[in-house]
């Protein structure tokens, strides 16, 4: 293992109070906890992409970025019209 | 014609271990710590905040590190579009929940008198008088 996938084990760690956030509380804060997991999962993504030296897997954490924007925005539009 | 294909699955060695190590582990620890601050606040407009440290900090962190470690053009413009793209969703996403939230709550988006938030040109500001 090299330091890129070290980093992306010890990443893991920071999507338990994530999850925590996530699946526990009020609608409200739930989605913030989920906003806050793609970008860590976007994060993780690339470094495992780098830490297995596949240049063509960058494109996962890209079309996940690009997907978390249109979820975050389509579960805050739907917070405010209908819950 | 025989179809060359790679199958080495080992995992190659970092050329940059220390500088590398040095910036993921900034990056991991930044957004570890920003992950618990986000869980341990109170409600959703303290928690929406912390997402912005770990896109503004270990993302650009990240950035460099890929920079240092990688030559292949292909994934240095494509790692800068990722950090590009979750600062400028990061920014979208924080505003659009945040009126959501407001919105759900309140049932309006527009300021009223009663919530004591000053409104430029209709408040006098915090400090004292305003100049005549």
């Amino acid at each position: 293992m090299n330091v890129w996938l070290w980093s992306a084990t010890v990443l893991l760690i920071a999507l338990i109070p994530c999850g925590l956030v996530a699946f526990h509380g009020a609608v409200e804060g739930r989605l913030v906890g989920l906003e806050l997991t793609g970008v860590v999962v976007t994060l993780e993504l690339v470094m495992l992409t780098q830490g297995f030296h596949r240049t063509p897997f960058y494109d996962l954490p890209l079309t996940l970025a690009i997907l978390a924007l249109g979820g975050g925005l389509v579960f805050a539009r739907f917070l405010q019209r209908w819950l | 014609m025989t179809l060359a294909m790679s199958t080495d699955m080992s995992v190659p060695a970092s050329h940059h271990p220390i500088i590398t190590g040095i910036l993921l582990g900034l990056a991991v620890g930044i957004t570890t710590i920003c992950c618990i601050g986000m869980a341990s606040m109170r409600d959703a407009y303290q928690r929406i905040h912390f997402s912005t440290v770990v896109v503004s900090f270990s993302t650009t962190l990240v950035i460099v590190a890929v920079w240092v470690e990688e030559s292949d053009p292909q994934a240095r413009i494509k790692v800068v579009l990722i950090g590009g793209l979750l600062f400028v969703m990061n920014a979208v996403l924080n505003h659009a929940t945040t009126k959501a939230i407001r919105i759900k709550e309140r049932l309006h988006w527009d300021v009223q008198p009663g919530e004591g938030i000053p409104i430029v040109g209709r408040d006098p500001p915090a400090g004292g008088e305003q100049r005549k």
